[in-house]
């Protein structure tokens, strides 16, 4: 066997090692932790990085919540850049403030540097939405907000641990900085426990294969991601593509703020260019730049083969840049604390709209404008609970090259699964009454949006309920020639007054024992013209109930008769109406 | 005892109040933030190795019991974890404290090992973050939305900076350059305070030290006894209540003297409400001690003779000792200011037609103007009370005022930007205050003394023929605006009659 080969295949075995290690801790966070939104929502990501010269790079990473990608890697920069005089075997470190390599600050961030010959070498890392987060509202999400410290608690990097040894007071006082101290002890336990079991793997690694050889593979196996991701860039005709796209407001009276998206491809090097968005917003949908960062690799990752391994070198190859002082890369003190869904959506849409000129059948799934409402209460004994009602954000993705818009959560979030209704029902004096699909309620195409849904969430006990509405009048697009999504729509209920419909946001709305929440969440935008759909799939969602035969008619032109009590595709009168689609 | 002895205890005891006034006098001259250096929002005390209070000084009424109560929750956090050199910070309403936004900072020292005397300071910070600028928040209905909590944590270990958890601090303030100096100028102040009680100590020997605080303790203790207004039989009974937004909140309570003590029993006081008008504990016995004894507190040291000679009974959930995690922001001034006015109530029970206490609190209206939201990375925040309520009886601040100062007239326009152009003490004890915003653009909170009558009347603002009054929140305050503040007079209409004859 050549050197090479030997070499290759070693960085096959140090690679899925890694990757083993961090589902590993995956599991280990599922598995501990006590929040629902992380052992049924699983709304964290794990990975492992490495550390030489000064800098840390990406090594592995399990499927989590996506839109962690690269807010995880600016976290971990920041934090070694700030200890990286006075960091020690033992030191455990946090960080979740925006301004500090993070996205919003209810997402935290925990590293535990794993030491060879004195030297931090790996990085095993979590990040993850906690279920509170201090500050002016249960639950972080604070549609009123007009600077950081209405989104809540800023967590600057900070030490947990040093040397091995539990800093009580600071954990004391994160603790007494959160409503829901009952969950976060237990989930901050979990994320350290599954660093401290990956220091324990990786500390086993070092030993069998030996620190220079780990080191090795570990830049092997960077190399060939790049590679990867490289020859897709270079399948892309060179060119400068620009895309626009808006979010509906900024929760401040501020509507259609611009997410402006200039991608360049050259060779097999792409720049991402958010020159020309708007300047930062006045309400809380600003984006630091390592969450516009995360949701542009976000929507490059879906353009790309997905066996190719997440780590730095899917980044070498792709340049983000934002004006300082605009919505996409604000400045202290503008509050960030919705930009993980807004605009967050609006950056990935931007750059897939972009791609999409250039590299139609490679773009990606198009979705994340979620109808975000969240609920808070106490249980019977006084403890408070915040739900984030994730049924109701379900759905939506768009479309793709051969593929309709599919399953629970888009790639956004794809390691975010859908809580067992049975856990949820345990967990919360919650029950989860519609979960159904709509018909016609996404986005046409050639391959059409997953379908929309309706949910109504009841509340047994005095909730109350804040919602952020996005894509409502600018909808989720479709790609290609695909039919935009439709509208988001949520509607409180408390049975005893008139139902508020919430088009752009409600604030802690309270809601009486028994008070129903209703979300009609659209599903995804479409790729393609619908008119190019294959009628038998038309006819095969007509009979699912996702596409009526009238929607089939005028969307689709598709035209669907009864015949002997079953449904079938008039062709003679399909090809009529479709021949006429040019003059459409 | 020798009267030798008796000399030597008076000396050292004044010299330990004198490190304290020393330490006070130097915050208050290096402090950047006008809430200290102006408003004197502070406390300076010295606490024994048990956890006693020494001595204490104050230039704001609320610290009287919060000062040691809150080095003692520090204390009992890291009971077997101090070392020389460790600086230690809490600031948390639930671990002995009264508001947010106010901080404890101690500065433990050492002799052959062992835990001598600790400088303390209690001090308000300008901002901790927390939904409104400088923590008061008119709709509050939780501690978290007041400002950040901090629960006892180290700054220093060892005499080492703890940097992560400074930068952590910080964060958490709108005003990050104020709050590191305002801590710099605590900690220099301490350690001022420190060096002085090292000398004292290396002078006298800590058991010689101790046994003097120990006597001007016991003595301290007799004199309070001695000064309170009535004797053991008696018990009286007061109450009094505020209209706190929609709701009214009522504070009783019962005064009886048993032994060497006298006892307050707040039972029957609202229950705690989802509002920021709750007091902590440590709020409430400010007042009431400070309704009690008037002005006869200006002659007793504080120290735990003073604060020892009294008991409380307040009920778990109530409007005076409320559950975790209520809030607090104005609990000061609403029922605070109505447990005081009980206990005032009470004492005028029990004197029937003989004597008349005066009221020692006074209602007043308070501003907070800050640079609109989001628009700086510091913001800059002003709080405004550029007058006072008349004590009763007397045509001065009522004692609860503590030692505030006035805001200067130049100073305010030379600084902020804000013109006054007007501060009239009118016969009757009233006093109207006008203030005009000459330039800058700012947000403001207008707060109206919250059961006071007419409230809504004490303070109004006006700009381009639009008018604002009572409590506002948010408003937008830009060059032309005029904010009036009108203070209500404690002087009864028989006594100004008994002053004008």
């Amino acid at each position: 066997m050549t050197r090479k080969m030997n070499e290759w295949i070693l960085s096959q075995v140090v690679g899925g090692t890694l990757d083993s290690v961090a589902e590993e801790m995956s599991a280990a966070v599922t598995r501990t932790a006590r929040s629902p939104i992380f052992n049924e929502a699983h709304d964290f990501t794990t990975g492992i990085f490495d550390f030489s010269e000064g800098s840390s790079r990406l090594v592995a990473q399990a499927p989590g919540c996506t839109l962690h990608l690269y807010a995880i890697v600016s976290a971990v920069d920041q934090l070694m850049e700030t200890f990286k005089n006075d960091l020690h075997p033992g030191d455990i470190l946090l960080v979740n403030d925006p301004y500090h390599g993070g996205s919003h600050s209810l997402d935290w961030t925990i590293v535990m540097p794993v030491f060879h010959g004195r030297r931090p070498i790996l990085l095993p890392s979590v990040r993850s939405h906690m279920g509170d987060n201090g500050g002016p509202v249960a639950g972080g999400y604070n549609p009123r907000s007009r600077d950081i410290w209405h989104d809540g608690l800023r967590i600057p990097p900070l030490k947990l641990y040093e040397r091995g040894e539990k800093r009580l007071d600071v954990f004391e006082m994160i603790l007494g900085n959160n409503r829901l101290k009952h969950w976060l002890e237990g989930d901050l336990d979990a994320m350290i426990g599954a660093c401290k079991m990956a220091a324990e793997r990786i500390d086993q690694l070092l030993e069998r294969y030996g620190a220079p050889s780990v080191v090795q593979a570990i830049d092997q196996r960077i190399r060939y991601t790049e590679t990867r991701v490289r020859e897709e860039i270079a399948s892309w005709p060179d060119g400068v593509y620009t895309a626009e796209t808006y979010a509906d407001h900024d929760f401040q009276g501020n509507r259609d703020i611009k997410v402006r998206a200039t991608v360049t491809v050259k060779g097999s090097d792409l720049e991402i260019d958010f020159t020309g968005s708007s300047p930062q917003a006045a309400g809380f949908i600003n984006s630091p730049l390592s969450n516009t960062t995360s949701f542009a690799f976000v929507a490059v990752s879906t353009c790309c083969d997905e066996s190719i391994p997440i780590n730095e070198g899917y980044m070498n190859p792709v340049k983000v840049t934002a004006p300082l002082g605009t919505v996409v890369n604000p400045r202290l003190p503008a509050p960030c604390g919705h930009a993980t869904a807004c605009v967050g959506a609006e950056i990935a849409e931007a750059v897939l709209l972009a791609i999409s000129q250039c590299a139609p059948e490679r773009a990606g799934v198009n979705a994340h404008k979620l109808p975000l409402a969240y609920s808070n209460g106490t249980y019977a004994d006084g403890r408070p609970w915040v739900n984030l009602n994730f049924y109701g954000y379900t759905g939506g993705a768009g479309g793709a090259f051969q593929t309709d818009g599919w399953g629970l959560y888009p790639p956004v979030m794809t390691g975010v699964i859908l809580p067992s209704i049975e856990m949820n029902e345990l967990q919360y004096p919650s029950r989860v009454l519609k979960h159904e699909y709509v018909p016609d309620f996404t986005g046409p195409g050639q391959y059409r949006g997953a379908p929309g849904l309706e949910v109504k969430i009841q509340h047994l006990e005095k909730s109350y309920t804040s919602v952020m509405m996005a894509g409502v009048r600018n909808t989720t697009r479709g790609l290609a020639g695909g039919g935009d999504a439709p509208s988001n729509l949520v509607i409180l209920d408390d049975r005893r007054t008139e139902p508020l419909e919430v088009r752009e946001t409600a604030f802690h709305v309270g809601l009486e024992p028994g008070g129903i929440i209703t979300f009609h969440r659209a599903g995804g935008g479409g790729w393609g013209d619908p008119y190019a759909r294959d009628p038998e799939r038309v006819l095969e969602d007509v009979r699912n109930g996702l596409v009526t035969a009238s929607a089939a008619e005028t969307e689709y032109g598709v035209v669907i008769e009864e015949e002997s009590g079953s449904l079938r595709v008039n062709e003679r009168l399909t090809e009529q109406l479709r021949s006429q689609s040019n003059i459409r | 005892m020798p009267s030798r002895n008796r000399i030597e205890d008076q000396i050292i005891y004044s010299k330990i109040a004198a490190a304290n006034r020393h330490a006070g006098e130097q915050l208050q001259r290096i402090s950047r933030s006008s809430i200290i250096a102006e408003a004197r929002a502070y406390a300076v005390g010295t606490l024994t190795p048990t956890g006693g209070l020494a001595h204490q000084v104050q230039g704001q009424a609320e610290h009287l019991f919060a000062l040691r109560s809150s080095a003692r929750a520090i204390f009992d956090r890291f009971a077997f974890d101090i070392e020389e050199g460790d600086v230690l910070i809490t600031g948390d309403v639930f671990g002995g404290g009264t508001k947010g936004q106010m901080l404890t900072m101690v500065l433990p020292f050492f002799i052959d090992g062992e835990l001598a005397f600790t400088p303390a300071i209690r001090a308000q910070m300008t901002d901790l973050a927390g939904e409104y600028p400088g923590g008061y928040h008119p709709e509050a209905f939780e501690t978290w939305q007041e400002s950040m909590r901090i629960t006892p944590t180290k700054l220093y270990t060892g005499g080492k900076l703890r940097r992560d958890v400074l930068r952590f601090l910080l964060a958490n303030s709108r005003t990050p350059d104020i709050l590191s100096s305002d801590l710099d100028a605590m900690l220099a102040s301490l350690r001022q305070a420190q060096s002085s009680l090292r000398a004292i100590v290396n002078a006298y020997g800590v058991p010689r030290v101790a046994e003097a605080v120990e006597r001007m303790t016991t003595h301290t203790a007799a004199r309070t006894l001695e000064a309170i207004p009535f004797g053991s039989e008696l018990s009286f009974a007061g109450q009094a209540a505020v209209k706190a937004g929609a709701q009214e909140i009522e504070v009783r309570v019962r005064l009886h003297r048993q032994d060497a003590r006298l006892f307050f029993d707040f039972a029957g006081s609202s229950a705690q409400v989802e509002a920021p008008f709750n007091s902590s504990p440590e709020t409430v016995k400010a007042c009431a001690v400070i309704a009690l004894m008037g002005n006869q507190l200006n002659e007793l040291p504080i120290n735990d003779g003073l604060l020892d000679a009294y008991s409380f009974e307040m009920p778990a959930g109530s409007i005076v000792n409320p559950e975790f995690p209520a809030a607090t922001s104005l609990g000061f001034e609403t029922s605070g200011q109505a447990a005081a006015a009980a206990v005032t109530s009470a004492l005028n029970e029990g004197a029937g037609q003989q004597e008349k206490f005066a009221k020692v609190g006074g209602m007043a209206p308070l501003t907070v103007l800050y640079s609109p939201l989001g628009s700086r990375e510091q913001t800059s925040i002003l709080f405004l009370e550029p007058g006072f309520s008349s004590a009763e009886g007397v045509s001065g601040p009522p004692s609860l005022l503590g030692g505030r100062r006035l805001v200067s007239a130049e100073e305010l326009e030379r600084r902020d930007g804000l013109r006054m152009t007007g501060r009239e003490l009118a016969e009757d004890g009233t006093m109207q205050v006008r203030i005009e915003v000459l330039k800058g653009e700012w947000e403001a909170t207008l707060f109206a003394p919250e059961g006071a009558e007419r409230a809504e009347e004490m303070i109004s603002a006006e700009r381009d023929g639009r008018r604002w009054q009572g409590t506002v929140a948010g408003l937008s305050v830009l060059p032309g605006t005029v904010i009036q503040y009108s203070y209500g007079s404690g002087v009864s209409k028989k006594d100004r009659e008994g002053e004008a004859r």
